[in-house]
């Protein structure tokens, strides 16, 4: 946050946020298909957690370049 | 010396043996008593308003469990609960929003050198088989005095647990603050250094050395508590920082480790059933995976004793919350006498606090970052205007 001058990871930030756009609405408009499949419950378990996981990767990322972006970068690293 | 390794290997092999048993009833570690009538799986409309409010309390959740390593589920799952959905729904999603959101704070935290994994892991393996000792315990209390007796069990843990540590903690803050430190030091951690039981546990990061015989007990005292209010972590970070005297910022870092865990572990066993609703997981992860890093760098920016200060602050206003839904109980049970008007003014009360501890949690947090921010804006300054005289 203080240096300024470091590099702002703009396009980036873009980018994820368009992965993560369509990802959102992949499954919001699909939200009836996907939750019929997901209540079966069994096997679809597996479903369950690698979507959780493919969201945490994707939203993240754009999550993790957005804090960039705005400036928001760690001050110091290791326990003090 | 190879008497010493045996001993190691057999502790190893026997929590081991726990670990793997606990995990198919795990699902049940959710803090709510779920009675027969409340496992139903229907899955609720979403609007576009409820959808805000999930993104909303997810930011705030994964805010404070950035910060501080847990929080967040008190008020998630009744949360969506409040937007209708069944109880076992809302569970369930919150386990499955859960796992996630600690890896994306835990792996943000392990870069900046704040995580001890070794020690993480110890005390993730012995949270989860705490976890049915604490289901063990609730199932006797639910099986002799029903729902309300149940009810009133957990809000009475609740209240005295959260409220002892939470004072403690803000007092040892206050301390710190006081004498313009970084922080503490805990005796209690220091006498159990000196004591040698085998075997012993090096941990490198965290740069302690302690008994296999202390870790364990802690983390499942961590365990019992994630299924009797669903937050280990009220217990998780202060047992680290108080009795293997770890530091604040590493504990609440390695607690994720713990979330990690028992939301994983969680999820498949509710997920195997169906009851994980993914949309919810989904709504509340879009908030919580920007606030969970959000937190983690906030870390970087505050002094050790602030990790306490939040946690502290946190803990009393829930206290609070959680003492306000007890005359409920107690009427259910057919010790008090209250109208049904009153009894929903006191359960909206309740969660209404709760979100409320949640959002002074964030602003503290938050505050405190743009202090330093400013603060150090304000040293560049300086030095700029410095340089440019000479």
């Amino acid at each position: 946050m203080k240096k300024s001058n470091q590099i702002r990871p703009v396009r980036q930030a873009i980018l994820w946020g368009i992965i993560s756009l369509v990802a959102y609405l992949a499954l919001f408009l699909n939200q009836e298909f996907v939750t019929h499949y997901f209540a079966q419950g069994g096997v679809f378990a597996i479903a369950v957690v690698l979507t959780a996981m493919a969201f945490s990767f994707i939203h993240g990322a754009f999550a993790s370049y957005l804090l960039e972006t705005l400036g928001i970068r760690p001050l110091k690293k290791g326990v003090h | 010396m190879e008497r010493r390794k045996k001993i190691m290997r057999w502790s190893l092999v026997a929590l081991g043996t726990l670990f793997l048993l606990s995990i198919p009833s795990l699902g049940e570690a959710a803090g709510e008593a779920l009675g027969p009538g409340d496992v139903v799986k229907q899955f609720i409309h979403l609007d576009a308003l409820g959808a805000f409010y999930l993104i909303i309390l997810g930011f705030l959740g994964g805010l404070i469990s950035g910060f501080i390593g847990s929080g967040g589920a008190f008020v998630l799952t009744p949360g969506m609960m409040s937007l209708g959905a069944p109880a076992a729904i809302a569970v369930a999603s919150n386990m499955c929003h859960k796992f996630p959101k600690s890896m994306v704070g835990a792996y943000k935290r392990y870069k900046y050198g704040q995580l001890d994994l070794k020690l993480g892991l110890f005390m993730a393996i012995s949270a989860v088989i705490g976890v049915q000792v604490g289901i063990y315990v609730q199932k006797f209390i639910f099986a002799k005095w029903g729902a309300a007796g149940s009810n009133l069990y957990v809000s009475v843990a609740f209240v005295t647990i959260l409220t002892i540590v939470g004072l403690y903690m803000l007092f040892d803050a206050r301390k710190a603050i006081r004498a313009k430190s970084e922080d503490t030091t805990s005796r209690l951690a220091e006498r159990i250094k000196r004591l040698s039981i085998p075997p012993m546990i090096n941990f490198n990061v965290a740069n302690t050395r302690v008994s296999f015989w202390i870790i364990v007990p802690l983390g499942l005292a961590t365990g019992m508590l994630a299924a009797t209010i669903a937050v280990g972590g009220f217990i998780g970070v202060p047992g680290m920082i108080y009795v293997l005297g770890v530091p604040p910022i590493m504990a609440s870092a390695t607690e994720l480790v713990v979330a990690f865990l028992m939301g994983l572990t969680g999820t498949v066993t509710w997920a195997l059933s169906g009851f994980v609703d993914i949309r919810m997981v989904l709504l509340m992860l879009a908030g919580s995976l920007i606030g969970v890093q959000l937190g983690a760098v906030g870390t970087t920016y505050v002094k050790e004793y602030m990790i306490k200060l939040v946690m502290a602050t946190i803990m009393l206003i829930v206290s609070i919350s959680r003492g306000i839904a007890i005359p409920t109980y107690l009427h259910q049970l057919g010790i008090l006498q209250l109208d049904q008007g009153t009894i929903k003014l006191l359960n909206n009360t309740s969660f209404i606090i709760m979100c409320f501890a949640l959002a002074t949690g964030g602003v503290i947090v938050l505050g405190n970052m743009w202090k330093r921010k400013r603060e150090l804006e304000a040293q560049d300054t300086v030095v700029a205007v410095g340089l440019n005289k000479t």
